[in-house]
């Protein structure tokens, strides 16, 4: 079974987008700022990160911090990284990320249901 | 007439001729010449051709060794000075000078040079003979006084005259021989006294004394040493018919006159330095260098730089002087208005004298005729309205050689022309004053930064004013930003005493000082009442900081100098009625040095102006703030609530989607209703407060059940404070609490404190909400035990936008939620606040009165 992690402040979110993915097809984690983010991102290996680039405390910033961190974290140094944010610049999102930060896609929020299973199933499988 | 004009008619007359034997070395001294604008230039190997052509010749050059049979130059000299005697003048030239310089100038001929022959002294000569050819033509027309202008001092412009007495006294009472009178003036304590009237015939007769016109006359009747330079004026027959007088001190102010005209038809005067400096080198100054004060420093800055090495240094140079005799001569003379540079260790500055005591130096005027000082290298003060602006220093281009009095006097002369040059470029620049601050509001205007718009505008107007008006300090001051230190306090103090108004704070000061600042000096109000300390407060308030800018400029008062000056002017700045801040400027410059610097009255014109335009400038940058920080707000508002009503969004989307699937999940139902509750609330907060700007809520009141809303309100926030470990309960002091008050915009104002209690508080506590009436208040509250609002902060947090500065809260937020609340609270006549005295974390409480009777009829 495919291991998400779901980074995002609104535990609201957190929690719906698992429900919306389920228990039975992922193992789900979920962290709500940068702190928790890293710590899960060293102890347990992922094949999928959905990342809000907003957090506490840092807000826009916080994103790109953990993407850099996660560079450095051989576990999931390769791990794929999906960022969901309410920024529509997605240029900007680009411009800001790298390669080696291994970022497949970018949606903007809301992200409708279908869309969000249908970009996870495509990298993940399942 | 133009002096170019006169020198170029003066050139008309010089017909000279150059007999060499070898073509090779006189046919490019002919073209030379020609090149040097001297029309009529013969060349001649034959010396019979030579006398043909001697008959309509002024100026003979001829080389000393001719291969003619039987005649060199000198024998030719003397046949030629023998037929035309004063009519021509003969330059003999040689390779070696010295052996036949005796013969030569017994001969007749004028002078003796070695070759190669420089163009320069040659030039000289030539000049000097085109002069007398002149004169002497005047003369034989006009035999009284005439007014001529020295060919030779083409950047000096004197006026000459011939003096129909000495005329007289010559052609009747003294021997013709003597080519001019030669006699120096000494003073009452250096024994002889001085005979206006009569010849000294130890006067110095040869040709080459006179023809350096280098004489010293007694001729005023004031007994004042004058420096006379005399050259004699013969017929056509060549007899002496009068004596040509040169007195710079008579006329030096028709000069100066003269050149002012000059001056001020060329506004640009670097072009009239430019011929100045030409001048030193035709003199035959080798290094001239012309120094600028630098406005902002005591530092003189090299403008101007003729015939200097690469990579020259200026403080190399030195010269000798007698340490003691220059000591006396300082102690006993106070002339300083000419500055020697001594020593290899800098500018050390020596007041030692003006050119006059270089004049006494120089004629060993001294015990024991023992030589003072030779002067290799001279530093000049050029002086503008008695104020030292710039300084001109020069060195003899030959080593071996010493400025002599008659180039000091030169030196001294061109000093002041410069001087009156540069004042006239400061009148100049005050013309365009108003051009130059309009270019400053438009470099202002391209800044970004708020503050550093501010500062570097400020710097440049304050500059503006140093150069403007020769300041050496300037200061603004304004009324708004920030308080940098303590002496900025106390300024402001001092301004609000003086503006009488309500300074907050000064934003900015800048300040150029010239040298150090004095000490011991008082102000003066201008009505008798002095002021010990410009920063003394009680004292400003005592005698009425007031008057000072009534006045509009201070009377300054130094205790050491014990006069009084008008030298700083303090204008308000305004922006339409309201005083906005102060621009104030002041001299500050060693008066030692440089001298008292009073401001007239065209200063304090010019320094109106400038602030009436520097107000414009503020309100200007007033005006462009207001605009960014709308477009901020803007950018703000669409960015970051695009933002929260996104994230406000997704879980709805998601929810109603999973919902769709699963339609009978109440707790998807249960997250549903909360999530847009709490949209709702937002939403809600964001067009009320945006919407309503500055006038009041209106509210539609009705009977609420507090305890009722409470719940309600703390319901959809149950979910996410349970997330993060945290409970939330509810202390009401009855089981039904009613009153009077808008039901949405209260519940809105509960859920926005939950909101931040939430984001604020630590994870696994409790966040308290109760209610409680008492004496017709209700009174809300709640409270977290989480991070607390410092105390400063404790009223700022009610403003818009405002964002804590306390790192462990870990949330982003807009900075409205508590605005909202406080609108909402002033709406129904409350108040809210944030309890002091809860330590534990933050509690908010809000204070409503209320209608309590109607409850009872509920």
């Amino acid at each position: 079974m495919s291991r998400i992690l779901i980074i995002d402040d609104d535990a609201v979110i957190r929690l719906t987008f698992k429900k919306l993915l389920g228990d039975g097809d992922y193992i789900i984690q979920r962290a709500k700022d940068v702190k928790e983010a890293i710590d899960y991102l060293t102890a347990n290996m992922y094949d999928l990160v959905l990342l809000d680039l907003r957090l506490p405390p840092i807000g826009a910033e916080a994103g790109f911090q953990i993407l850099q961190k996660k560079r450095k974290i051989a576990l999931n140094s390769a791990t794929p990284v999906v960022i969901i944010s309410g920024q529509s610049d997605k240029d900007t999102i680009k411009k800001r990320t790298d390669l080696e930060d291994n970022v497949v896609g970018i949606l903007e929020k809301p992200v409708g249901n279908d869309q969000l299973r249908d970009v996870i199933k495509n990298i993940v499988g399942g | 007439m133009e002096r170019r004009e006169a020198l170029e008619e003066l050139l008309q007359f010089v017909r000279i001729l150059i007999l060499d034997d070898e073509e090779s070395f006189g046919k490019p001294v002919q073209m030379r010449l020609q090149q040097l604008g001297y029309p009529f230039v013969s060349f001649t190997t034959s010396n019979d051709v030579a006398r043909q052509e001697l008959e309509h010749t002024n100026i003979l050059l001829v080389d000393y060794y001719l291969a003619f049979s039987g005649q060199n130059g000198v024998e030719f000299t003397r046949e030629a000075k023998k037929k035309y005697g004063a009519n021509i003048d003969v330059i003999i030239y040689s390779g070696s000078v010295e052996k036949m310089a005796e013969m030569a100038l017994a001969a007749g001929a004028t002078a003796c040079l070695e070759k190669p022959l420089k163009f320069e002294y040659l030039q000289l000569w030539i000049k000097e003979t085109a002069k007398r050819i002149w004169l002497e033509k005047i003369l034989n027309a006009s035999p009284d006084e005439i007014v001529v202008i020295d060919p030779r001092d083409e950047f000096f412009g004197r006026l000459h005259y011939v003096n129909k007495a000495k005329k007289d006294h010559f052609e009747n009472g003294e021997p013709l021989e003597y080519d001019y009178c030669w006699r120096r003036f000494e003073r009452k304590n250096e024994g002889d006294s001085p005979c206006p009237d009569c010849i000294s015939r130890n006067a110095k007769t040869s040709q080459r004394t006179v023809r350096t016109y280098r004489t010293y006359v007694t001729w005023d009747r004031k007994k004042e040493a004058v420096d006379i330079h005399a050259a004699p004026i013969r017929d056509q027959v060549g007899n002496i018919r009068g004596i040509i007088e040169i007195c710079r001190d008579r006329t030096r102010r028709q000069t100066m006159e003269k050149y002012l005209k000059y001056i001020e038809a060329e506004p640009d005067w670097s072009h009239r330095l430019d011929l100045f400096l030409q001048g030193f080198m035709e003199l035959g100054f080798n290094r001239v260098r012309f120094y600028k004060r630098q406005i902002t420093s005591n530092e003189f800055i090299g403008v101007k730089q003729r015939g200097m090495p690469e990579g020259f240094n200026i403080q190399h140079y030195r010269y000798s002087i007698d340490e003691d005799m220059a000591t006396k001569i300082i102690s006993d003379e106070k002339y300083p208005t000419l500055f020697l540079v001594k020593e290899e260790k800098g500018f050390n500055w020596v007041k030692a004298t003006n050119y006059q005591h270089v004049y006494k130096v120089e004629n060993r005027l001294v015990p024991n005729n023992r030589v003072l000082a030779k002067i290799k290298w001279i530093e000049i003060p050029v002086l503008a309205d008695k104020r030292i602006i710039a300084k001109v220093s020069a060195e003899p281009r030959d080593p071996n050689e010493f400025i002599s009095n008659y180039e000091l006097e030169v030196l001294n002369d061109y000093a002041e022309w410069a001087g009156q040059a540069l004042l006239n470029s400061e009148r100049q620049a005050r013309l365009r004053l108003n051009a130059d601050i309009n270019q400053l509001i438009i470099e202002m205007n391209r800044k970004i930064s708020r503050i550093q718009v501010r500062a570097q505008w400020a710097t440049l107007a304050v500059k503006r004013v140093c150069e403007v008006l020769d300041t050496s300090a300037c200061s603004i001051f304004l009324l708004e930003g920030e308080e940098e230190n303590e002496h900025l306090a106390r300024k402001t103090t001092f301004l609000r005493n003086v503006a009488g108004d309500q300074i907050k704070k000064v934003a900015f000061k800048e300040t150029y000082t010239i040298g150090r600042h004095f000490t011991g000096s008082v102000f003066k109000t201008g009505r008798n009442r002095i002021v010990e300390d410009l920063e003394t407060v009680a004292e400003q308030q005592r005698h009425g900081g007031k008057e000072i800018l009534n006045l509009q400029a201070y009377d300054y008062y130094s205790e050491k100098i014990g006069e009084k000056v008008n030298n700083i002017m303090c204008v308000v700045l305004r922006q339409g009625h309201r005083k906005v801040g102060i621009i104030r400027t002041m001299n500050k410059r060693r008066r030692d040095i440089f001298g008292s610097r009073e401001f007239t009255n065209d200063d304090m014109d010019a320094f109106k102006a400038l602030a009436a335009q520097i107000s414009v400038a503020i309100e200007t940058n007033y005006l462009l703030e207001q605009i960014k920080n709308s477009n901020k707000l803007k950018e703000f508002i669409t960015q970051e609530y695009s933002h929260t009503l996104k994230n406000l969004l997704q879980p709805v989307v998601t929810i109603s989607g999973l919902l769709q699937e699963n339609p009978n999940d109440q707790e998807l139902w249960s997250l549903m209703r909360n999530e847009i509750t709490k949209m709702k609330t937002t939403i809600n907060t964001m067009v009320r407060l945006v919407g309503v700007g500055d006038t009041r809520l209106k509210l539609q009141k009705s009977m609420v059940d507090i305890c009722d809303l409470l719940n309600k309100s703390v319901e959809p926030y149950k979910f996410v404070a349970a997330d993060k470990g945290v409970t939330i309960t509810t202390t009401f002091s009855k089981k039904h609490i009613y009153a009077n008050l808008d039901n949405m915009l209260i519940h809105d104002t509960v859920a926005n404190l939950l909101d931040n209690a939430i984001k604020y508080c630590f994870e696994d506590t409790v966040i308290h909400v109760s209610a409680k009436i008492r004496k017709g208040v209700l009174s809300i509250s709640v409270s977290d035990v989480g991070s607390i609002i410092p105390d400063e902060d404790r009223d700022k947090v009610f403003q818009k936008f405002f964002k804590g500065m306390d790192v462990v809260a870990k949330v982003y937020q807009l900075g409205l939620g508590l605005t909202f609340v406080k609108v909402v609270t002033e709406a129904h006549d409350g108040t809210v606040y944030v309890d002091p005295e809860f330590q534990e974390g933050t509690k908010m409480v809000i204070n409503i009165p209320v209608d309590t009777n109607r409850k009872e009829t509920k």
